[in-house]
């Protein structure tokens, strides 16, 4: 018999709040965290609009000093966001009897430090000579958020850093979950950042047209707060932010052993391949994914209280996702709420998954189910998208879904905790 | 020709190079003697990145060569008073 598995900490760090309880909050009043941004100059960048955190990392006043000298965001948020999942499982305790080699970190991310890229190739061309900082390689490889996490928190089991684009969060809480039923860890520090702010991601997602871009008329002109709005029939891209999330998961064992205090039950998980296309999602491989999840949970589709949904925005995900859901659960399909935070929080890719796992543990904890705002009624996809207004609800299982390019699907399903 | 850039008008600055980039706490005390990796405590990566700052700062190109002689705070501001000295002539 498999071990349970527990959440025992969660986090975030997001435009709508520097922390899991702002961002909460923010989310179930149905605020949005897009703002226009003066650092997305029209010179350089395609699109303005974003949820940029702003004030916050290298440079501000809110700088971690462990990790000043790695000046990339990525590494400021994702910090922020594992040392705040650390704290709330109150393993951060100078008296804790966890064995460091036993806790493995799993934090992944998109792109890294492509922003601390941009900046030093910048200051080289400037340069008599081609000289580039000695921080720059250590702070852009995508696998030093995951190195500076054990080295700060001193965890000394494996550490890995899934890159799966914006799957890399659900991935991560996956290959957690992984090390953990192997018996390699007790704990695993899951998660996923990103901040990837840089003119050639910014306009190159605008050219694939899968960003929103600017367009006289467009709603979010005139109000930024508008511009992400999944499911809706004028939506017409996703929006960019940065942030971060973690999820401390836990053996039902360790939990015991060392006092934690199970927030959630990561019942299962599935990940898998389309092996279709560079960017396009395959309705039938995620239909898989998803019911392959199920499956491992022994659950049934009308087993599932709330659907966070991958959600982008973008005409095709939208539109893929709804076939997804109504092929997986069916005739329940027509009762399951359905909701996308990505309208509050715009897209952060390689985080944005992680954040979403921290917000369906959070929705059992609370029952109540986040809205997608901004939401105009498409004729075409017909599930209850709970938009507008948070929804108090029974939850007993959410399932969290997270679909990156290169193809690369998952699935996680979260228990509430009986009281 | 006659040096414009004196060495000991330059050590503050050097000084204040040296503890923003290697990040030497204020309570360890920097002075034109003070050996950076034994006294300071900067490892080879902080070295390489505070060579490089001295650079923007002062606006000059740090041989590679000198590199290995620049063991006390003295030694980098005679050199750099030198590097400026020659860009100016």
């Amino acid at each position: 018999m498999s071990e349970r598995i527990f959440i025992v900490g969660h986090a975030a760090v997001t435009c709508l709040g520097r922390d899991m309880d702002a961002t909460w909050q923010g989310l179930v009043a149905g605020r949005s965290g897009i703002r226009r941004h003066a650092a997305l100059a029209s010179e350089t960048f395609l699109q303005d609009l974003g949820g940029m955190i702003e004030d916050f990392g290298p440079g501000t006043a809110s700088e971690d000093p462990a990790v000043a000298r790695l000046s990339a965001r990525f590494l400021h948020l994702g910090m922020a966001a594992a040392r705040a999942a650390w704290a709330e499982a109150r393993l951060d305790r100078p008296d804790s009897v966890l064995d460091p080699h036993r806790a493995a970190v799993v934090i992944g991310s998109a792109f890294g430090g492509l922003d601390l890229l941009e900046i030093e190739q910048a200051r080289m061309a400037r340069r008599k000579s081609p000289a580039i900082s000695p921080y720059l390689v250590p702070a852009m490889i995508i696998n030093q958020l995951a190195g500076q996490v054990a080295q700060h928190l001193g965890l000394y089991g494996p550490s890995v850093a899934p890159a799966n684009a914006c799957a890399s969060g659900g991935h991560s809480v996956v290959l957690g979950a992984m090390f953990l039923r192997s018996g390699e860890a007790d704990v695993a520090l899951c998660g996923g950042a990103e901040s990837a702010f840089t003119p050639p991601v910014v306009n190159g997602f605008v050219t694939m047209k899968v960003l929103l871009g600017k367009k006289a008329g467009d709603r979010a002109e005139h109000d930024p707060s508008q511009a992400s709005r999944p499911f809706s029939a004028d939506r017409a891209g996703f929006v960019l932010a940065e942030g971060a999330g973690a999820l401390v998961l836990a053996t039902e064992s360790a939990t015991k052993r060392l006092g934690l205090e199970p927030q959630a039950e990561l019942v299962a998980w599935s990940t898998n391949s389309d092996g279709h296309h560079m960017a396009m999602p395959c309705r039938d491989r995620i239909v898989r994914c998803l019911s392959a999840a199920l499956e491992r949970g022994n659950l049934s589709p009308a087993d599932i209280d709330y659907y966070n949904a991958h959600g982008t925005s973008t005409v095709l995900n939208d539109q893929v996702e709804t076939q997804v859901v109504k092929e997986v659960f069916g005739d329940a399909a027509k009762r399951l709420p359905v909701s996308s935070i990505k309208g509050a929080l715009g897209h952060s890719l390689g985080a944005a998954s992680a954040i979403e796992a921290a917000v369906a543990v959070r929705s059992l904890r609370d029952q109540l189910i986040p809205p997608t705002i901004n939401y105009q009624p498409d004729p075409a996809l017909d599930l209850d998208y709970v938009p507008g207004q948070a929804r108090a609800a029974r939850l007993e299982h959410v399932m969290s879904t997270s679909f990156g390019f290169g193809g690369t699907n998952n699935a996680l399903i979260f228990r509430r905790i009986s009281a | 020709m006659t040096p414009t850039h004196s060495v000991p008008s330059l050590v503050p600055e050097v000084v204040d190079v040296i503890r923003k980039a290697a990040r030497v706490p204020a309570r360890v005390p920097i002075t034109p003697e003070s050996r950076l990796v034994e006294d300071l405590a900067i490892d080879s990566l902080d070295f390489v990145g505070l060579i490089l700052q001295l650079q923007d700062h002062f606006d000059v190109v740090i041989e590679d060569e000198a590199v290995s002689n620049l063991c006390r705070v003295a030694d980098l501001a005679a050199y750099l008073a030198e590097r400026k000295d020659s860009a100016d002539s």
